[in-house]
């Protein structure tokens, strides 16, 4: 829809007409994503009336106001992962944060204040030069680390040592939907900085997410601050040019990739290694993901997959490892007990490098920089999504029942050629917090070329099933699962209605289930 | 019929009390809360009977205050606000759930004390994470919920560890469980029978209760039980000491330390603390006092899991090292104390009677803030001198400096040991010294008493929003009122 002439004009008072864009040919570039979303595909993405670029706290703020004000809605999409990030209404000013990309490092309290256009990528380029590392969500390094820390998900292969991004929040600075700005923790406290997000007395942040967060529809978080975690050796460097970078010897460094032939003795290894707290970065992939991240074209990637070399190697997918030690007696310890723990449950340890160099390359540069995205041609039919298990728990959960699920909801997909032939599994997984708890989700390949919803239902299929099998408290954030346990959706939405009584956020949740009758 | 009687109906007459004696108990405690008998005490032993407690308080308009630890109280969080109030003492739910070793979780009733826990988790070589020394009669759930710093910093990733899930009964008499709790399954056999284990601290449906229900001295409900987080018991241990004249190199130290993951428990005292923790008698803690430097780290290292020992070596020959490059002297005996006498006394274990705060004078009060870790000494030096500066020997002040969330902050805890016949008139002294450390950016996050006049009016959109969430899951206010930024309703 138009946005209404006074509303333009308002916000281009506020912002700068520069700032401001309703030009069809610019909404157009902010209505396709990732994860089977198009304002095309009339689905439920939709088209924003009009994109604002706001510079500042402030900015928002009197963004947020005009649309109170015209009866408008918003929605803010830093970085821009996948659909989630689109606006879902029609009369939506979807905020781009692209002009907030403000790092500032602590120090030497050891935090950094992001806002939301920083990714985690320069955060961590940043961070090394000061012995940390961030969090690093599984998106990869261009994903914004605010987006995932407030109003999605953000796990990654480094959540065994940095968790999930729910996790690692300090002090936040939050727009609400009517145009207010709440700063939850030490940050109101005069000269406290940042350092503390919780308080003061009761924690705030329980209703700004939970595994999931709100996706938009909560309001704006302008800036946080977030934990940074020690990274012992010099900075990440490497040499050469897309796809194939390579790695700078990284001291007192391990990688490996195993796999066992019994998921049994895979889980009783997990549960171990976790134990012992040695591991910086877990992975689970099938053969399918890694011939994905080496092959450069997707003629290569059939090719490999044709072939099948590296299903033999993996018949029932992957782990990589990898470690970063602080000394000499550590590092050899770590060995050690890596090698007793995988011999003891009958893993097989292969070291990437004798699968060439750029198996090397795709594992440490995953394990390192989360940088798996850039080097491969992992979409190869165009789009993908997450098909449901997209859940945490134990290991034992989400290895010995989530896993084989998810395969059969996606095998009659396959079989109805509704999604792309990648082998079935595909799944991937990581520990989280020394192995307290595993996430595990799965890729598939849709094609744009099949009706979009066609392949999406594979997405409400996978999350029945998941909730008819009890797997995951997870799974009920959408609202495939409110109607689960009605005495959660019931206070999400008195939570909802109390900090956006106007219905002004552009709630991509409340939209679904509208439109679902969850 | 009246209040007293409908309780009965609930829970039975013999656990309703209106006992004068028994009421004071809960009327006054070590802190600046004025003093406020409730009308009544009641004793649920299960969730229903909370259930009913909650939805009759809701029915009557009661007040109800939840309390799970014995006495000796210090926060004032549980002496009543408002008149009329029925006290909620959860000691009777004490049961020790489930524990599982495989998933290091146990889950616990109100009413279990961390002695009680450690004792069963020592037959599934499991341990619990323990605050520093807690009285014995201090509920496990009581510490969590109100985010009571532990001993080991390595394992806090968040301020609301070590809980995974949890049950409560909201305030409106609803039930709602958080975490690896909440579903999609109803029970929690029936979640286990999916390879579940309460063990997800993130909730479902973009909300996280627990969250919300931590630091608010029950404010939004009462909890019937946690999943907690639960780590493996050394094999090997030793505790090393390290010392210094002030706390800020040792704060350093520490947080090297927890950088390089090579101690479990870590933390600062000063000689007052560290006598007081190990001593009884008033004359030997003055004794172990005078032998002892000023400032102590005390910092474990341990070997568990697989290969232990060799886990152990490693870590103590590097945390050598380290101490080495920094200067600093590290040994396992100060003052004449062995490691293996601090082992063997203080960590893991709940003090000794009588509760060690209150050993040497009879009386303490509580002053605790968070920090950054690089900040806490010089607050501490800040908090000493106004102390001389009122006329409170320093010396009489314990320190306690506990890093947590990955060193992301420091719990800052100055105990002011006074006799009970000074300790009101400490209290400007005390406020002062508060008001003076907040202005200079110490962070109360636990804002109690009179704390929260201190803080709050600074956090006026905070206080707005949270006074609305109250009212979601508590409209009628019936929970706990008049604490923090809550209205006495």
């Amino acid at each position: 829809m138009a946005i209404p002439l006074e509303a333009k004009k308002a916000l281009e008072e506020a912002l700068g007409a520069e700032n401001i864009s309703d030009d069809p040919g610019v909404i157009e570039t902010y209505s396709h994503m990732n994860g089977l979303g198009s304002a095309a595909s009339g689905y439920w993405w939709a088209r924003p009336a009009a994109v604002a670029l706001p510079g500042s706290t402030e900015e928002v703020q009197k963004v947020v106001k005009i649309c109170n004000e015209f009866g408008l809605r918003f929605k803010a999409h830093s970085t821009g992962w996948i659909c989630c990030a689109l606006a879902t209404s029609k009369n939506c000013v979807l905020l781009d944060m692209r002009r907030m990309d403000g790092l500032e490092f602590v120090e030497p309290e050891g935090y950094v204040i992001t806002e939301p256009y920083a990714t985690a990528g320069e955060t961590q380029v940043e961070a090394m030069k000061l012995g940390y590392t961030p969090h690093l969500v599984g998106a990869g390094p261009n994903a914004s680390n605010l987006a995932s820390a407030t109003s999605m998900q953000g796990t990654g292969g480094n959540s065994v040592r940095t968790s999930m991004n729910e996790r690692n929040p300090l002090a936040i600075e939050w727009v609400l939907p009517s145009g207010e700005i709440l700063r939850l923790g030490s940050v109101d406290t005069p000269n406290a900085g940042w350092f503390c997000g919780d308080g003061p007395g009761p924690s705030l942040r329980g209703m700004m997410r939970g595994a999931v967060g709100n996706i938009g529809g909560n309001g704006v978080f302008t800036k946080i601050a977030l934990k940074l975690y020690p990274w012992y050796g010099p900075p990440y460097e490497c040499e050469g040019h897309p796809p194939f970078f390579k790695t700078k010897e990284l001291p007192l460094s391990f990688v490996r990739y195993v796999s066992w032939d019994d998921r049994d003795q895979e889980c009783d290894a997990l549960y171990r290694l976790g134990e012992t707290e040695i591991l910086d970065y877990t992975n689970r992939w099938s053969a399918s993901a890694l011939m994905s991240s080496l092959a450069t074209t997707n003629q290569e990637y059939r090719e490999m997959k044709e072939k099948g070399d590296l299903h033999k190697v993996f018949p029932n997918g992957y782990w990589t490892f990898f470690f970063n030690a602080s000394s000499k007696r550590q590092y050899d310890y770590n060995v050690k007990v890596f090698e007793h723990v995988i011999n003891d449950t009958g893993g097989v340890i292969v070291d990437p490098k004798d699968l060439g160099d750029p198996a090397y390359e795709v594992a440490v540069q995953n394990a390192v920089r989360s940088q798996w995205i850039a080097k491969s041609a992992y979409m190869p039919t165009g789009a993908n999504t997450g098909v449901p298990p997209l859940t945490y728990e134990t290991i034992d959960q989400c290895l010995k029942y989530a896993l084989d699920e998810t395969i059969d909801v996606k095998k009659e997909w396959i079989e109805t050629n509704k999604v792309y032939n990648d082998g079935e599994d595909n799944a991937y997984a990581c520990l989280d917090e020394n192995g307290h708890f595993l996430h595990v989700e799965h890729a598939c390949h849709a094609d744009y070329a099949e009706p979009e919803a066609e392949a999406l239902g594979i997405i409400f299929k996978g999350y029945g099933r998941a909730l008819e099998k009890n797997l995951g408290a997870a799974y009920m954030s959408m609202p495939a699962g409110w109607s689960k346990r009605k005495e959660y959706s019931n206070y999400m939405v008195a939570i909802q209605r109390m900090i956006d009584p106007n219905r002004t956020a552009d709630s991509m949740l409340t939209n679904l289930a509208e439109l679902t009758g969850a | 019929m009246t209040v007293e009687s409908r309780l009965a109906e609930i829970v039975g007459k013999n656990r309703v009390s209106g006992d004068p004696g028994e009421l004071d108990a809960f009327s006054l405690d070590h802190s600046y809360v004025g003093k406020k008998a409730p009308a009544l005490i009641v004793r649920p032993e299960n969730p229903e009977e909370v259930q009913g407690i909650v939805k009759l308080a809701n029915e009557m308009d009661l007040s109800l205050v939840p309390v799970s630890s014995g006495t000796p109280r210090f926060r004032g969080d549980s002496v009543p606000s408002v008149d009329g109030a029925v006290i909620v003492d959860l000691s009777q739910m004490d049961k020790i759930m489930w524990i599982n070793r495989r998933n290091r979780v146990a889950l616990v009733e109100p009413g279990v004390t961390f002695g009680d826990l450690q004792a069963e988790l020592d037959k599934h070589g499991l341990r619990a994470m323990f605050p520093l020394a807690p009285k014995s009669s201090k509920s496990v759930i009581g510490a969590y919920m109100e985010r009571e710093p532990f001993t080991v910093p390595r394992y806090a990733w968040d301020l609301g560890d070590p809980v995974a899930g949890a049950e409560f009964v909201l305030g409106d008499g609803n039930t709602m469980r958080t975490g690896g709790a909440a579903g999609p399954a109803a029970t929690l056999e029936a979640q286990r029978a999916t390879g579940g284990a309460q063990k997800l601290p993130m909730s479902p449906i973009s909300m996280d209760f627990r969250r919300i229900a931590q630091g608010s001295s029950g404010s939004f409900g009462v909890c019937n039980w946690i999943s907690l987080r639960c780590e493996l018991l050394p094999e090997h241990e030793q505790v090393f000491f390290s010392e210094a004249d002030s706390p800020a190199p040792l704060m350093e130290a520490a947080r090297r330390f927890l950088n390089l993951r090579l101690a479990d428990d870590l933390y600062v005292v000063n000689r007052l603390t560290f006598a007081s923790l190990l001593k009884v008698e008033p004359d030997k803690i003055e004794a172990l006092k005078e032998k002892l430097p000023p400032y102590i780290l005390v910092a474990s290292v341990a070997g568990f899991g697989d290969l232990a020992k060799d886990q152990f070596n490693y870590k103590a020959a590097d945390l050598k090292d380290e101490a080495k490059k920094l200067k600093l002297p590290f040994s396992s005996r100060i003052g004449g104390v062995t490691g293996a006498a601090y082992l063997s006394q203080v960590v893991r274990k709940c003090s000794a009677e009588p509760y060690w705060k209150l050993r040497r004078k009879g009386d303490c009060r509580e002053l605790f803030f968070l920090a950054p870790p690089n900040k806490a000494a010089g607050y501490v030096e800040q908090a000493l001198a106004l102390a001389k500066k009122g006329g409170f020997n320093p010396d009489g002040v314990g320190v306690y400096l506990q890093m947590a969330v990955h060193g992301a902050v420091c719990h800052c805890g100055l105990d002011y040991f006074v006799s009970p016949e000074k300790a009101e008139a400490l209290k400007p002294l005390f406020m002062e010294t508060s008001k003076a450390l907040f202005e200079n950016g110490a962070y109360f996050s636990r804002p109690y008493g009179p704390w929260s006049g201190l803080v709050y009016p600074r956090y006026e959109t905070f206080v707005k929003y949270a006074n609305k969430l109250k009212a979601v899951f508590d409209p009628k206010g019936v929970m706990n009122p008049g604490k923090l930024c809550f209205k006495e309703n």
